[in-house]
C-alpha cells in the first residue's frame, strides 16, 4: 500500500509537469504580424519572437522587401490568453538609423479576457517622402510596434523600381 | 538477448525524443512556472527513487 503511494504521488507529478507546460506555455500575452507588401503577404507568429531568450528578443528583426512608391500593409493582432483585460497603447512608427521617422499608429486598446484586437495601419512612400526621407537604390527603414513592454522590430526594405522599357504593341 | 538491447533502443529514442520536445517546449513557459517544473521533476524522481527501494529494486 505504502509503496503504490510512492507511485502515485510520482504519477501526480508527472501529470502537473504536463499541466504546467500546457497552462503556462499558453497562457500569455500573444501577437501576430501580418505584412503585405506587393502581392505578398507574411504573417509574423508570435513563435518567431519566442524561439529566443526575451534578453535577445529586443534585437531580434523580420526583413520585409518592398518596392518604391508601393504602399505596405499592417496588420497587427494581439491575442490575450489571459484571465484578465489587458490594457495597453499600441504603438508604431518607423525609424532610420535610431532616429523616429514617422508616427504610423497609435491606439489604445483594452481587450477582454481570451479575447483577440486586430489594428491596421499602412506605411505609404509618399508619407516618408513628405517628411523628407527618399531612397537611392536601396534603402531600409524599421518599423518599430510595441505595446507594454513588447517591441517589434520589422525591417522593411525598399528598393527604386529598375525602370522597365515599355513593351511596343503589336 | 536481443529483446532487451531492442527494448533499450526503444527507451533511448523515447527518451531522447521526449527530452527535444521537452527542451524545445521549455523556452514558452515564464520563470516561475520553469522554477515549479524542476521542483515537481525533482519531486517526481525522488518519489520513483523511493518506489523501486520499497519493491526491492
Amino acid at each position: 500500500m505504502r509503496r503504490n503511494l510512492f507511485l502515485y504521488l510520482a504519477i501526480a507529478c508527472f501529470a502537473a509537469l504536463i499541466a504546467i507546460f500546457i497552462v503556462d506555455g499558453y497562457l500569455g500575452i500573444y501577437d501576430t504580424t501580418y505584412v503585405t507588401a506587393g502581392e505578398r503577404e507574411q504573417t509574423i507568429e508570435a513563435d518567431y519572437w519566442l524561439r529566443y531568450p526575451p534578453s535577445e528578443t529586443a534585437k531580434m528583426t523580420y526583413q520585409v522587401s518592398a518596392e518604391w512608391g508601393q504602399k505596405v500593409f499592417f496588420r497587427y493582432e494581439i491575442d490575450n490568453r489571459r484571465f484578465s483585460t489587458y490594457s495597453t497603447l499600441v504603438q508604431a512608427s518607423v525609424w532610420q538609423e535610431n532616429e523616429k521617422v514617422l508616427d504610423l499608429f497609435s491606439e489604445e486598446e483594452s481587450i477582454g479576457p481570451f479575447d483577440k484586437a486586430m489594428v491596421e495601419w499602412t506605411l505609404s512612400t509618399q508619407d516618408l517622402e513628405k517628411a523628407g526621407f527618399g531612397v537611392d537604390e536601396r534603402t531600409q527603414y524599421t518599423v518599430k510596434i510595441s505595446h507594454g513592454e513588447v517591441e517589434r522590430r520589422i525591417v522593411v526594405d525598399l528598393r527604386y523600381p529598375r525602370e522597365v522599357e515599355p513593351t511596343p504593341p503589336r | 538477448m536481443r529483446t532487451y538491447i531492442l527494448y533499450g533502443f526503444g527507451i533511448l529514442l523515447c527518451l531522447s525524443g521526449v527530452g527535444y520536445l521537452a527542451a524545445e517546449y521549455v523556452k514558452y513557459l515564464s520563470e516561475p512556472g520553469k522554477l515549479a517544473c524542476l521542483m515537481l521533476m525533482v519531486g517526481m524522481f525522488a518519489l520513483l527513487g523511493r518506489y523501486f527501494k520499497e519493491i526491492g529494486w
